[in-house]
């Protein structure tokens, strides 16, 4: 008998590689993983055979991934280029994976009809939609469909005990091991198990006429028979396992993976948390929800049983935690560190087969002629159209989600911060991205100047990142408390880590560098903000790495490649008869276990269309749930949150609607009056939880008072506001507020100052700036400092100027020091002082010793945001001394000082006042320093005041914050002596700068203030500008 | 002429004192030729030489590193292990191409004659090496019209000197010469130096407390004890003490020695004391500023519904209406004194308006007060 070329298969792998082979250039570069093995096949690309990358995490290994996938775009490379080689590699992977598919199709059902189906599915399997072109897991992908191809090679030599099926099937099994390392180890619990089960099933059913007479006696008889090809195997398998990235396993053991877990959607409540329940479950079960019936019903029958109990954990275990069973049976530090999704990718890839004979059964099958006797022939179209149109449906809704809901942020132009980092020897200091998304592996990618950051948390050594729950620093704040906090630390002491430039691609974080201390350098042609710090050290030209040994290296850079030739050279004959026909090829011999579609049970018809009753009844009742929270305004409560969720996603046209109509406010004055308002609430805030008092409410009126807490890049703001409601047929609204009708008093202004510029006079040379281009260090004067004790956390306060005439950037580096002079820790001031400063400006400052936060008390950490988290470091000793490094640099930029204090109002442990603005920047942030004096007016303490909105040109802005409570501050140490500007001791530098020094100037500025344990305050101004012009 | 039993060795060229960059060579005669090397030592490491044999003689030349680098020089001729010979060359700079190394730092400095640059000199040899001490520099500095030269003698490889700053700021230009070379050019600018007292002044429109004008204080020209105008940029505080007690505040940095500093008028009738700091340096005289009253009085009016309380007629000095913005204020309390709720507006057009929810207020009466412009005025309220 002539085999016949399976023209489904050929169909599939035409229509699988056409639309699978032109979407991903489309898709694949904005999903979350490719971009990362794009970085890590760079790295090979560069170097093949050192493991050590120095570009990520201060450096990490990349011997902590399976490396094939890696090296083979890296090896592309070299013909196109990197995306070349990971597009190749992604069409390599579509073949496979519809081959695979195909072959493990014909192993579970040995008929090929039905194995052509299956392949045709699982080119419109949404799992496998969603796994290449919104995950991007190309490994997991790749390890997989070779899997597939594994398992008729492993039936075949457990089955017949011919050797080279032996050898074609640990061929495979390296090249899945060096692919992917989870794939290997949960596909031989979840896949070869059931196929073992399977083979001794069919062994068994060989022995007895039919499969009633199958008793476990026999079946453990033929377990028994076949138990050294298996055992063979298994150990076969198990050394390919431990030696083909054997690499891998010692740094396993050398860098245990110290990262505490980091959420991810996939353990999420998919109940609660319904987008992780679209994408995590809905989405790659998709139209295999309604066949649930089915398919459990043939993977428990006698032959499928093993397949069957694996499907089943699989599903469960997929469900996350939506119920506390894979939590239970994974055990808390495995359910936390696996993504548990892959599970569901298994399990719908393994019912794909099932899946097949399905449709095969309802096209031209039993089904078919059974449906059509029972319900006619118009319900046979309608039921397979709707199943036709239901996959059709899964396919563009998964192929489009990323174009509604884009996971990461625009496509980035890196070639101006690819030449920026080249230019002028910037890549001597590492570099940090913000808001790039999964983008930053594709930036690291193209040059090889160093990042804090990364994208493979597994490789982290950086105490500050292990300890905190974060993807990465770049995206810190979806990741609140642990993410802002992690990213002040880089962003206060930089110099720890080398760190000198920011790309900044999302505003969000612009306060909280400025108020760091950073300063904005130039924005790049792609609308990339670049954010400098001064004073700086460049990275040494030595840096330590964790070298291996050298035999280690050569292994890694070769085996895995060999696996791939070798299993091509193994199986290649086998491949090319295979597409050719050229020869007859040996019968599988699972083929003849394909059993005949004469009768479908009329059970599973009923069951299914219970099921799939069950199901839309589901869907309706969600559809229900979704359109009742549209019903904005149904009630006051409703009608405000709504409100400010329009806020808060700043679709004020939404907002606007909730308007009184009978205010006569028109949307295009409400709109102008919202969108002049700017502000670290209105600017930079996020809301983060809202409650709603309904203080009095009659028929048609209610008044209400809106408490809303905002979490800023700076601190977390709760404010509230109270307005009054109205009903107007039937439908509640907002009684519009009054809007300041404050009128600047100039229309036309003008405004001169002094502005700087530097740049170094040299010719552009690769060299270092000439020594006669090199600016003095502007002179600073520490005038006070002193380490107080205070709420069981070290300060230390001060005050200091400007004594140069330039202004100066500055940077206040504080150590702390016991009796015996030993270090206890050292921190930088963050945001009580003033960076920046004019010629004789003065400002307060204070430092406070920050630790690494969490890192003692991993198990507490707090599950919402708040950014003014403070850690304050664990000392061993009392700290009684303390030494003060000032360095002043020129500065150029933010140097806006016109903001007067026009009121002030002392009350009862409370401040209230209005700033003016009598400049022409608008002020975005401002802040107050407050500086506390006791009776002798000798300084005590200092603190800060964020203003939640902004200062508008030629405009007031009204403040009111309460004072703080002094009582208990504690002074340790008021001595200058170790106080050291740019190096220099400060006294000498007040001897000559400042030689006359007038006090009571100082003095004069202090605001009696009588409070508690204090009694002059002094306040001082500062702010951000958002857009200076 | 040394010999042992293991070999003889004569030294043929006996120069102790080379000039660096000229070729040394050194000659020996010797009755064994092989294996004899000469063991080169200076201040930068050593060296083994191999000979060049010719016959009986053994020549060894010096290689570069050794000849071109100025300083002792000493040698060992090494056979058997053992050195038999011995001497040391005085390789003295090569005066014929010198190069000048010169510094010029810190590159600004503070007029008065305390404040100084430190203008340092190495004269090199063309092989980096330093010239001999007292060999003299020439240098120059300019400053305004004047051009000194001067010269100073090198001592320990290098030859420096003090630049003090000049009571004038400015720019002093300095450059240093040797035997025909010459440095760049060098600058360090001079600032001028701590400020001195000052006065101020106050600019405004009118003198009337209406909360929308700004006032101006403006300094004279700031200058140091040496009649220098003060740097550009320097902050200048401006202290105002309110005839409340507060301490309200603006700033201004200099631009040729005057700063400017600008606020609000306020909106009530008050007396500011102003007086501006550089702080720490100096300070100016206290300025007196009276502001009168704008607004002299409003009229309430409560509409009939009792919803609205309508607050009208604020005039400002002119009669005409108030600029918009002036803050309103309204308390509403019980008769017993009893605080209902304090509500804030601004006016618009002379006007303001409070809305009275009349589902909130219960039925009796209420006293109204209304505060703006540093005027209170109350009304009563019944609702029925």
């Amino acid at each position: 008998m002539k085999q016949r070329s399976n023209t489904l298969l050929i169909l599939a792998l035409f229509i699988g590689v056409g639309f699978h082979g032109s979407s991903i250039f489309f898709t694949l570069e904005s999903t979350y993983d490719a971009l990362i093995h794009l970085f890590f096949a760079d790295h090979y690309a560069q170097s093949w055979f050192e493991p050590w990358d120095y570009r990520w995490y201060t450096g990490f290994t990349v011997q902590s991934y399976p490396p094939l996938v890696h090296q083979t775009i890296g090896i592309l490379s070299y013909l196109g280029g990197l995306k070349f080689g990971m597009f190749t590699v992604a069409l390599i992977g579509i073949v496979l994976f519809i081959t695979g598919a195909y072959r493990f199709g014909l192993l579970i059902t040995g008929d090929r009809k039905i194995a052509g189906y299956t392949s045709l599915l699982a080119v419109f399997s949404s799992t496998f939609i969603e796994t290449l072109h919104i995950f991007g897991q190309l490994p997991s992908i790749l390890a997989l469909s070779i899997l597939l191809h594994a398992l008729p090679e492993i039936y075949l030599w457990i089955k017949s005990g011919k050797l080279r099926y032996l050898a074609t099937s640990l061929s495979l099994i390296a090249v899945t091991v060096t692919s992917h390392h989870v794939t290997p180890i949960f596909g031989m619990v979840f896949f070869i198990f059931p196929l073992i089960g399977m083979v001794v099933m069919d062994a068994t059913k060989d022995q007895v006429q039919h499969n009633r007479a199958i008793t476990f006696k026999v079946f453990w008889f033929q377990f028994k028979k076949l138990f050294w090809r298996i055992v063979i195997f298994g150990f076969g398998s198990l050394i390919l396992f431990v030696f083909c990235i054997l690499p891998y396993w010692l740094n396993s053991k050398k860098n245990p993976i110290t990262q505490v877990p980091i959420p991810h959607g996939s353990r999420d409540n998919f109940l609660e948390v319904t987008s992780s329940g679209l994408v995590f479950f809905l989405i790659p079960w998709g139209i295999l929800l309604f066949l649930l019936p089915y398919i459990f019903y043939r993977f428990y029958s006698k032959r499928y049983l093993f397949f069957g109990l694996s499907f089943t954990i699989l599903t469960i275990l997929g469900t996350g935690g939506t119920t506390p069973i894979p939590r239970l049976a994974l055990g808390e530090t495995a359910f936390n560190i696996l993504t548990l999704d892959r599970f569901t990718l298994w399990a719908t890839i393994m019912a794909l087969p099932i899946f097949g004979e399905f449709v095969f059964r309802l096209v031209e099958g039993d089904l078919r002629v059974y449906i059509q006797d029972r319900f006619g022939s118009i319900y046979h179209k309608i039921v397979g159209g709707s199943i036709a149109g239901g996959i059709l449906l899964m396919v563009v809704f998964t192929m489009s989600l990323d174009y509604f809901r884009p996971s990461q942020p625009q496509k980035i132009n890196m070639l101006p911060i690819v030449n920026f980092l080249g230019q002028d020897q910037h890549d001597q200091w590492r570099y940090l991205p913000l808001g790039f998304g999964d983008q930053m592996a594709w930036l690291s990618a193209q040059t090889n100047a160093m990042t804090v950051d990364g994208n493979y948390h597994s490789a982290r050594r950086l105490p500050e990142l292990t300890t905190r729950a974060i993807e990465r620093l770049e995206n810190s704040k979806f990741r609140g408390v642990e993410g802002i906090g992690s990213l002040q630390q880089f962003l206060t002491v930089p110099e720890k880590y080398n760190l000198k430039y920011i790309f900044s691609n999302d505003k969000f974080y612009d306060p909280i560098l400025y108020f760091c201390g950073w300063q904005r350098l130039q924005q790049l042609e792609n609308g990339i903000m670049v954010w400098e710090k001064l004073n700086v050290p460049p990275i040494p030209a030595i840096i330590s790495k964790e070298d291996v040994s050298n035999w280690l290296k050569i292994i890694w850079g070769i085996i895995p490649l060999l696996t791939v030739i070798v299993a091509f050279i193994i199986n290649i004959q086998w491949v090319w008869l295979r597409a050719l026909k050229s020869k007859k090829l040996p019968e599988g011999l699972f083929l003849k276990y394909a059993v005949s579609y004469d009768k479908f049970s009329p059970k599973i018809v009923f069951t299914s269309h219970i099921w799939a009753f069950f199901l839309l009844i589901v869907f309706a009742y969600g559809g229900y749930q979704a359109y009742l929270n549209h019903a904005e305004q149904i009630a006051p409560k409703n009608v405000l949150m709504a409100y400010y969720d329009a806020l808060d996603f700043k679709e004020f046209t939404r907002a606007y609607s909730y308007i009184d109509p009978n205010d006569q406010v028109s949307l295009s004055q409400y709109m102008l009056e919202v969108s002049v308002t700017d502000g670290i609430l209105s600017s930079y805030a996020k809301l983060d939880s809202i409650g709603v008092d309904i203080i009095e409410e009659s028929d048609n009126y209610a008044k209400a008072n809106v408490h809303t807490q905002w979490i800023t890049p700076l601190e977390k703001i709760k404010k509230d506001y109270e307005h009054d409601l109205i009903k107007v047929n039937g439908k509640w609204f907002i009684h519009a507020k009054g809007f300041d009708n404050d009128l600047p008093p100039d229309q036309f202004l003008s405004s001169n100052g002094t502005s700087y510029f530097n740049h170094g006079r040299r010719r552009i040379t690769t060299q270092q700036t000439n020594h006669e281009d090199v600016l003095k260090q502007p002179v600073l004067e520490i005038l006070k400092a002193k380490l107080v004790k205070f709420d069981n956390g070290y300060s230390i306060i001060g005050e200091l100027q400007n004594v140069d005439d330039i202004p100066s950037d500055v940077v206040l580096k504080a150590t702390l020091y016991n009796d015996e002079n030993q270090e206890l820790a050292n921190y930088n001031a963050k945001y009580q002082m003033k960076h920046k400063l004019m010629p004789k400006e003065i400002t307060s400052f204070r430092v406070d010793f920050e630790g690494i936060a969490w890192s003692s008390t991993k198990d507490t950490i707090p599950p919402t945001f708040d950014p003014d988290e403070f850690t304050p470091v664990s000392l061993s000793e009392q700290p009684t001394k303390f030494n003060l490094q000032c360095a002043g640099n020129s500065a150029t930029t933010d140097l806006y000082k016109s903001v007067a204090l026009q009121e002030l109002h002392i009350e009862e442990n409370s401040i209230r006042g209005t700033l003016f603005n009598f400049g022409i920047q608008e002020v975005t942030i401002p802040q107050l320093l407050l500086s506390y004096y006791n009776s002798d007016k000798e300084l005590i303490w200092v603190d800060h005041r964020f203003l939640k909105e902004g200062v508008r040109i030629q405009r007031k802005q009204t403040f009111d914050f309460s004072l703080n409570d002094l009582n208990g501050i504690q002074t340790i140490n008021n001595s200058l002596e170790n106080c050291f500007v740019n190096g220099l001791p400060n006294a000498s530098i007040s001897r000559k700068m400042f030689p006359n020094r007038i006090p009571s100037h100082q003095e004069n500025l202090f605001q009696p203030t009588p409070g508690r344990g204090f009694d002059f305050i002094k306040v001082e101004v500062n702010g951000y500008i958002g857009n200076p012009r | 002429m040394v010999s042992n039993e293991n070999g003889s060795f004569q030294l043929l060229t006996p120069v102790t004192e080379v000039v660096a960059g000229h070729a040394i060579t050194v000659k020996f005669r010797a009755n064994v030729v092989d294996d004899v090397y000469l063991l080169l030592n200076n201040a930068t490491g050593s060296t083994l030489v191999p000979p060049n044999v010719e016959g009986d003689t053994l020549s060894y030349t010096f290689p570069s590193s050794f000849k071109n680098k100025a300083g002792i020089c000493s040698w060992n001729l090494v056979y058997n292990g053992l050195s038999h010979e011995e001497g040391q060359l005085n390789i003295l700079p090569n005066n014929s191409y010198p190069v000048l190394e010169t510094y010029l730092g810190p590159r600004s400095i503070s007029a008065g004659n305390r404040d100084f640059s430190m203008l340092v000199i190495a004269p090199t040899d063309s092989y980096d090496n330093p010239l001999l001490d007292s060999t003299r520099i020439d240098y120059s500095f300019q400053f305004k019209e004047a051009i000194q030269n001067e010269f100073v003698y090198t001592k320990n490889l290098i030859g420096w000197e003090r630049i003090f700053s000049p009571k004038e700021s400015g720019q002093i230009l300095v450059a240093a010469s040797y035997d025909n070379v010459n440095s760049k050019e060098f600058v360090t600018k001079v600032y001028p130096s701590i400020p001195t007292d000052f006065r101020i002044i106050f600019e405004r429109n009118h003198k009337f407390a209406d909360g929308n004008q700004q006032i101006a204080f403006i300094t004279d020209i700031i200058k140091d004890e040496f009649g220098n105008v003060i740097t550009d940029g320097t902050m200048v505080t401006f202290n105002i003490e309110s005839s409340e007690n507060m301490i309200l505040q603006t700033v201004g940095t200099t631009l040729n020695g005057i700063a400017k500093g600008k606020i609000l008028h306020p909106n009530k009738e008050q007396r500011w004391n102003v007086t501006a700091y550089v702080i720490g340096a100096a300070q100016s005289n206290t300025l007196v500023v009276d502001f009168e009253k704008a607004i002299k009085s409003f009229d309430i009016e409560i509409s009939k519904d009792s919803t609205t309380v309508f607050v009208k007629n604020m005039k400002s000095f002119m009669q005409q209406l108030v600029p918009d913005g002036i803050p309103i204020t309204m308390i509403i309390s019980k008769p017993n004194g009893e605080l209902i709720e304090t509500k804030t507006t601004t006016t618009r057009f002379g006007k303001g308006s409070f809305s009275l929810t009349k589902d909130f207020l219960i039925k009796g009466s209420y006293e109204i007060r209304i505060e703006s412009a540093g005027i209170t005025k109350t009304e009563n309220l019944e609702i029925e």
